[in-house]
C-alpha cells in the first residue's frame, strides 16, 4: 500500500534535489556593464541586406575569441529578422587578403582605402554587406584563491576545500556603415564573474558563464540598437 | 589475514601553489598534448586574393629544396622534432601568385618574370617553452624576382608569424598545423597587398606596356594599398616583444620596396 507511496515521495525527492542542484549550478553571478554610444540617430536597411561581425586580431593581446563573434553573430541574426549575417570565416576567406590581423582597416577612414579595390568594392556590393562590426577586447581570469585536498582509497574517496577565481570580460563594439564609411556606434561591456568549487565529498563547479554573459548582453544590445533610434523614436527597420 | 590497501592522498592548495582549478586542468591538456608532438605534416589551402591582377605573365620556380623543405628540430627536448610544410607552402605561393598575375609555364611559352622563393629560417615556440598556452610560428623568405634571362630583379624578404587561438587546441599536431597555416596566410596577405606597389614591378609593368595608357595597365588601387604596410621586423626572435612587434599594424613612412641585393 504505503509503495507507491514512498516511490513517489523518492522520485519527488530526486526532482527536489535536482532543481537544487541545477539552481547551485547557475548561482555563480556575472555582473554587467552595458554602455551604447549612437553616432547616428538612425540606422537603416532593407531586406536582403547583411551585416557581417568580425573580431579584432591585430597584435598577440588583442585576440577577440572567435566563439564571442560567432555568439554575437547568432544574437544578431536571431534579432535582426530582415538582415542577413555572414559568418566571420566565410567574410574574411571571400575577402582576402583584405581583413586579415594585418592587413584589417582599424578605421572607416582605412576601409575607404581598401575599397579603392574595385574588386573589394564590387564583392561588398554583390553581398549587400551594410554594416560591419568589431568586436575587440577578451576575458581573462583575473583573481584566484582558495585550496582542496583529495583522497582515494579502497573505501572510496572525496574532496574537501574550496576554490574560487575571478574572470573579467571587457569588450568593445564598434559599428561602420559601409555606404558613408563612418563610426554609426559604439556599445561596450564590462563583465565581471566569480566561479566557485566548494568540496565537500564531491567537488561542486558553480561557475560564472562570463564570456557568455557578456555576449548576451551585448547582443541584446546591438539588436535593440539596430532596431530602435534614439530621442524621437523613429523605427529604422525597413 | 590483514591485506594493506595504499591511500592516495592529494592536496591542491590553490592559493599556495597558485594554480587554479582552471589553471590546472588546462596546464595538464598542455602537458598532454606537448608530450604528443612529435612530426607534423601541414595540410591547409590560402585563397586566391580579392586583387586586381598585374599584366604580367609569372612564371613559379621551386627549387628541390624548397620543394622538399622540411623544418628539423636538434634540440631533443623541444615540443616538435619535424615540420614538413613544403606542399603548404607551394600550394600558398601557387594560390597567390595566381591571383597577383598569369601563372605561365617556363617551358612553354614567354614570361616576364620568374618568381623564385627560398625558405630562409623558420622558428617556432610551444607553451611548454613560453607558457603563454599558445603555439606560435615564424617563417621568413626570399622571394627571389628573376628577368626573363634569369638574371636578378630584385629580392624581397618577408616574415610570417601565425599562432593557435587556444580554444581550438585538440593536438599538439593540429596547434602546429593550425599556426602554421595562419604563418602562411600572412606570408600570402603580405604578397597580396603589396606586390602590385613595388617599383620594380610598377617599372616592369610599364616597360611591358609602354604602348598602352599605364592607367590601363596599373589599377589605381595598388598605389593606395601600399600606403597601409606593415613595419618590417630586422631578425626573427622568439620573445613576446617580437610578436608583437611583427604582429602590429603600423603606418610606416615610405613605402617598403625591393631590394636590389
Amino acid at each position: 500500500m504505503n509503495k507507491p507511496r514512498k516511490q513517489r515521495a523518492i522520485k519527488n525527492g530526486a526532482k527536489i534535489l535536482g532543481i537544487l542542484g541545477l539552481s547551485l549550478l547557475m548561482s555563480a553571478c556575472t555582473t554587467i556593464n552595458i554602455d551604447q554610444v549612437r553616432l547616428k540617430d538612425t540606422v537603416e536597411w532593407q531586406k536582403g541586406d547583411a551585416m557581417v561581425v568580425l573580431g579584432r586580431h591585430q597584435t598577440p593581446e588583442i585576440q577577440t575569441e572567435a566563439s564571442l563573434v560567432s555568439c554575437i553573430g547568432g544574437k544578431l541574426q536571431r534579432g535582426t529578422n530582415d538582415i542577413r549575417i555572414i559568418d566571420e570565416r566565410e567574410f574574411v576567406d571571400a575577402f582576402y587578403p583584405w581583413f586579415e590581423a594585418r592587413t584589417a582597416p582599424l578605421r572607416p577612414a582605412k576601409l575607404k582605402k581598401v575599397l579603392n579595390e574595385p574588386l573589394v568594392a564590387a564583392k561588398l556590393q554583390e553581398m549587400k554587406v551594410k554594416y560591419f562590426v568589431w568586436v575587440e577586447g577578451s576575458t581573462e581570469t583575473t583573481n584566484s584563491s582558495g585550496s582542496m585536498t583529495c583522497s582515494i582509497g579502497p573505501g572510496g574517496g572525496g574532496c574537501f576545500g574550496f576554490g574560487s577565481w575571478e574572470d573579467t570580460s571587457d569588450y568593445e563594439t564598434t559599428i561602420w556603415d559601409v555606404a558613408t564609411l563612418e563610426e554609426v556606434g559604439r556599445v561596450s561591456t564590462e563583465a565581471v564573474g566569480t566561479s566557485y568549487v566548494p568540496a565537500f565529498v564531491v567537488p561542486i563547479p558553480l561557475l560564472a558563464q562570463v564570456e557568455g554573459d557578456a555576449c548576451n548582453g551585448m547582443g541584446r544590445q546591438l539588436v535593440r540598437f539596430f532596431n530602435e533610434s534614439d530621442g524621437d523614436g523613429l523605427k529604422t527597420l525597413k | 589475514m590483514h591485506i594493506f590497501f595504499p591511500r592516495i592522498h592529494l592536496n591542491i592548495d590553490f592559493y599556495r601553489i597558485g594554480l587554479r582549478f582552471k589553471k590546472l586542468s588546462i596546464l595538464s591538456l598542455v602537458l598532454l598534448l606537448s608530450a604528443c608532438a612529435s612530426k607534423v605534416t601541414v595540410v591547409g589551402s590560402v585563397p586566391t586574393p580579392l586583387v586586381t591582377k598585374v599584366p604580367l605573365n609569372v612564371s613559379m620556380s621551386y627549387t628541390d629544396e624548397f620543394k622538399n623543405y622540411v623544418y628539423v628540430e636538434r634540440e631533443r627536448k623541444r615540443a616538435l622534432s619535424s615540420l614538413n610544410f613544403a606542399d603548404a607552402q607551394i600550394g600558398m605561393f601557387d594560390a597567390i601568385f595566381s591571383g597577383l598575375a598569369t601563372i605561365v609555364d617556363p617551358d612553354a611559352g614567354i614570361h616576364d618574370l620568374t618568381i623564385e622563393p627560398e625558405v630562409l629560417d623558420f622558428q617556432y615556440t610551444a607553451p611548454s617553452e613560453t607558457k603563454l598556452k599558445q603555439y606560435e610560428i615564424w617563417i621568413k623568405y626570399r622571394i627571389k624576382l628573376l628577368n626573363t634571362d634569369n638574371s636578378k630583379l630584385a629580392d624581397w624578404t618577408i616574415k610570417g608569424y601565425g599562432k593557435t587561438p587556444t580554444a581550438l587546441l585538440t593536438s599538439a599536431s593540429k596547434a602546429f598545423n593550425s599556426a602554421a597555416n595562419v604563418a602562411l596566410r600572412d606570408v600570402g596577405a603580405q604578397l597580396a597587398t603589396r606586390f602590385a606597389g613595388q617599383r620594380k614591378i610598377r617599372d616592369l609593368v610599364a616597360s611591358k606596356a609602354s604602348s598602352e595608357p599605364l592607367a590601363e595597365v596599373l589599377p589605381s588601387a595598388v598605389t593606395a594599398q601600399i600606403e597601409e604596410t606593415v613595419v618590417p621586423v630586422d631578425e626573427l626572435v622568439t620573445t613576446s616583444e617580437a610578436v608583437q612587434a611583427s604582429a602590429t599594424v603600423t603606418e610606416p613612412d615610405s613605402d617598403e620596396e625591393l631590394s636590389d641585393e
